[in-house]
């Protein structure tokens, strides 16, 4: 488990992440989402054990992680923009992780290599951003890491390959209980993968919840009535957020599914149903509670 | 899963260490060959030319070796460099630092293993080099010193290493490839030059400071210049001022485990998140801005005060080490976003300048007047005029020397006075002075009738052979150049000349001179010798012998015989 316990980071005199606590459990699919400069990719790097903290701690499994060898062997990171030995192919970088990573696979990079189709004699530098991306992603999953951590994982990979990888990090928490922490600005990306995110703005955790538990407590609901009635009969819900569309009324309520959908049938509505919200809207409505502006931290 | 390793067995530096020289190998192949093209490649062909087109019995390897082991320890140095360069720029982008500090290594192990990738591979064209130097020793009909090459061996060995070693303190303190080269070529370079502004402020200011420290003070400046200009004065054997092999060893050695101690200190506490800005420790950059900031403030004053350290100098010498230091701070932030911090850097040079002169001006804690006790000393030597005079017993330089700290500086004088003393352990202890000499004619000339000098005199005189003895006479009135001279007049002339030493006046000391004579001729290991000797009118003995050997006359009948 990845927990970070009053985590400071600052530069040049500004906190990156401020006292944040958070806890990211062994097997899930964790997804950290922020706008830009919200501290998603310092988190990271606090992870990895590139950055030292200025304050508090983040350790894995109870240990702390920079510059701590053994550890680190069970962590593989890949940064936003992927590094790469100059005029190395990836026969060369796979001889380097190797080389470093005791736990290095060379059954499943194998089976990566057919999976994305890449040349594995050419040199990475002459490849597209996708192509360099996918690169990255088959020697970081193929060390084996017990904690794979990517930032803007998906960034210029086309919807095939986003697919493609989709499912090998779900089998690689499902076969070989690997956490992944994926940062990411676009939650549209994490919806169907994350089981548990995180939302972090300003150096700060504003909340971090399994996906389970945001979808238990919100729920939209769709509902149309003969003769519309007055707003104030759903004051017995607890009603984020409400809308009518003409005899449409359209609500975000908080609560169980069995208990909302039983006080609105006993309103006779003509149509009644429960849709899940999407992780946007979840996010959106959970942020309204709390007290923040919405548009200024979802982009 | 595959390809697993017991965590106990695994030493991923090492293996990153195989994997670092494996990359480099191509250049290092490349080097070797190029390294082997100048030995034996270009040595033999020389050899050859000797020996068989210009017909030489034998080629002595010493002659040429000095250069071939300076242009290998040039060469070795200068790799090692280039591969420190390569396998350490990592350091300077964001995503390299990020993937190279998150492998799963320990930092200090990293940075070893990086550092022995760039150096060790480079053992490799070196040894061959100094091997194939060896085996040209064993061809027939070269001869040349074993030792030679077994010292330039380990001496390129200490030089690779601390070369290496200190450079690493500006890889791993710069944040960019930019500002590595400019704060590597600013401090080494920088410091040179700050060297030469002390040295000509210690000139100006530091009474008795003697001008001939000026070399060996740059000499110890930037650790490159010391280890290479002593090191060529070790194998060539022509520098006077350079470090014994013991000294220039021990420096050696220390500057690299010091550089080594603090490049790993500052490994370790480095900060990633400092990747790609300009410098990841800021004494760098204020080390380099202060030798920026002197070197402006001490150029501009020195330019618009005609070369004169006057008012106009120190004037000015604000205006350019505020100017220097703003240019520098404009070339490291990129733009002029820290002008105030330049500036106060620029003051502090100029601070440095100004208490440093002012320190010289003190005396510099009593240096001007410091004369070493007699327990300490072994000999002493006195210069002036043309007059260089050696003691074993410097009880009378002792009076000399303190006689002027007596009478302190005085900026009118412009006679040159030199006191160098040799102490019992070794080193030596110089002082110079611009004096009056009639101030202190009573000494001198004690110091010039004593018995050492005398004693010294005749053995110029003795050191002569019999063999091909010539005299030049040179005075305002008649000038003879390579006369003949049999050894009884060169004894008749001798004891004529120590005769008139204990007679001589204070025109010998101040050199109002009537005449100087020049022997010629050979030691007894025949060797070319010229000695003068310095006549003034008082010399009658002399003057006599002079004119018995009728030296004009001489010189018409050669010009006949010519």
């Amino acid at each position: 488990m990845i927990t970070a316990a009053k985590l400071t980071k600052i530069f040049d005199g500004k906190k990156a992440l401020d006292n944040i606590d958070l806890s990211i459990n062994d097997g899930s699919i964790y997804g950290l989402v922020g706008s830009n400069g919200s501290g998603k990719s310092t988190f990271l790097r606090l992870a990895t054990g590139i950055y030292t903290p200025d304050g508090g701690e983040i350790t894995a499994d109870g240990e702390k992680i920079f510059d701590n060898f053994r550890k680190k062997t069970e962590i593989a990171y890949l940064g936003d923009t992927p590094y790469f030995l100059p005029h190395a192919t990836i026969k060369e970088t796979a001889r380097l992780y190797r080389t470093v990573y005791p736990n290095f696979d060379n059954k499943l990079y194998n089976r990566l290599l057919e999976i994305f189709p890449l040349d594995y004699k050419a040199k990475i530098a002459t490849m597209s951003k996708g192509m360099q991306r996918q690169a990255a992603l088959i020697m970081a999953i193929a060390s084996s890491p017990k904690y794979l951590l990517l930032d803007e994982a998906f960034d210029g990979l086309d919807p095939v390959i986003r697919k493609v990888l989709k499912s090998i990090l779900i089998e690689g928490a499902e076969n070989r209980s690997m956490t992944t922490v994926i940062a990411s600005h676009n939650l549209r990306e994490l919806e169907d993968l994350c089981d548990s995110v995180g939302l972090i703005h300003g150096g700060n955790i504003i909340f971090s919840d399994p996906i389970e538990t945001l979808k238990g407590k919100l729920h939209k609901v769709q509902t149309a009535f003969e003769r519309i009635p007055e707003l104030s009969v759903f004051s017995g819900l607890d009603v984020l957020k409400i809308e009518r569309s003409g005899s449409l009324i359209t609500m975000i309520v908080r609560g169980e599914e069995d208990g909302i959908m039983a006080y609105i049938n006993r309103l006779s509505p003509i149509f009644a149903e429960c849709i899940e919200p999407t992780l946007e809207e979840m996010f959106v409505y959970e942020l309204g509670v709390t007290g923040y502006d919405s548009k200024s931290i979802i982009s | 899963m595959t390809a697993k390793a017991s965590s106990v067995k695994f030493h991923p530096s090492l293996r990153l260490y195989r994997y670092s020289v494996k990359r480099t190998m191509g250049l290092t192949v490349l080097m070797t060959v190029f390294m082997l093209l100048l030995c034996p490649g270009y040595v033999i062909t020389s050899i050859n030319r000797r020996l068989i087109i210009q017909s030489y019995n034998v080629y002595n390897f010493d002659g040429i070796a000095p250069a071939v082991i300076f242009m290998v320890t040039l060469i070795t140095c200068g790799a090692a460099l280039l591969y420190l360069f390569v396998n350490f720029s990592f350091l300077y982008s964001r995503s390299g630092s990020d993937f190279f500090h998150s492998l799963p290594i320990k930092r200090t192990k990293l940075l070893a293993s990086r550092f022995f990738a760039s150096i060790l591979p480079i053992f490799v064209p070196m040894v061959l080099t100094y091997a194939s130097m060896l085996g040209i020793l064993a061809l027939d009909h070269v001869e040349g010193s074993i030792r030679l090459i077994l010292t330039g061996f380990a001496c390129n060995i200490l030089i690779l290493l601390m070369c290496a070693a200190f450079t690493m303190i500006f890889i791993v303190c710069a944040g960019s490839v930019f500002d590595l080269i400019i704060s590597f070529v600013t401090f080494n370079i920088g410091v040179i030059v700050v060297q030469m502004i002390n040295s000509a402020l210690c000139q100006q200011y530091l009474w008795g400071y003697p001008s001939d420290s000026e070399y060996a003070m740059i000499l110890r400046s930037s650790p490159f210049y010391y280890a290479f200009v002593n090191f060529y004065g070790l194998i060539d054997g022509g520098a006077k001022y350079v470090d014994g092999y013991p000294l220039f060893t021990l420096k050696l050695v220390i500057i690299t485990l010091l550089s080594l101690i603090a490049v790993f200190l500052l490994y370790r506490h480095r900060k990633s998140e400092k990747s790609g800005v300009s410098y990841a420790y800021k004494f760098i950059y204020i080390v380099c801005a202060i030798i920026v900031g002197i070197v402006g403030a001490y150029l501009v004053g020195v330019l618009f005060s005609d070369g004169n350290i006057n008012l106009i100098f120190w004037i000015f010498t604000v205006v350019g080490g505020l100017l220097a230091a703003v240019t520098f701070g404009a070339i490291n932030d990129r733009g002029f976003k820290t002008v105030k911090k330049s500036l106060i850097i620029g003051g502090a040079s100029v601070v440095c300048l100004s208490l440093t002169a002012l320190t010289l001006f003190g005396g510099f804690f009593g240096y001007s007047t410091r004369i070493p006790s007699a327990e300490r000393v072994k000999s002493a030597t006195v210069s002036f005029s043309w007059y260089e005079i050696d003691f074993t017993d410097p009880d009378l330089i002792f009076k000399l020397h303190s006689e002027i700290v007596q009478d302190g500086a005085n900026n009118d004088n412009y006679d040159y006075l030199d006191i160098s003393y040799t102490l019992k352990n070794g080193k030596s202890f110089k002082r110079a002075f611009y004096v009056d000499l009639n101030d202190y004619i009573d000494t001198l000339l004690e110091i010039y009738r004593s018995d050492e000098n005398k004693a010294s005199i005749e053995k110029q005189f003795n050191s002569f052979t019999e063999n091909n003895l010539a005299i030049s006479l040179y005075s305002d009135e008649n000038t003879v150049d390579g006369l003949y001279l049999t050894p009884a007049e060169l004894t008749r002339l001798k004891e004529a000349y120590l005769k008139d030493i204990s007679s001589a006046t204070a025109n010998s000391i101040t050199g109002e001179l009537y005449c100087t004579l020049d022997i010629s001729g050979f030691d007894k290991d025949y060797e070319y010798l010229r000695e003068s000797f310095y006549v003034e009118e008082g010399f009658k003995n002399t003057l006599e012998v002079i004119n018995s050997l009728d030296l004009e006359a001489r010189a018409k009948s050669v010009d006949n015989e010519g």
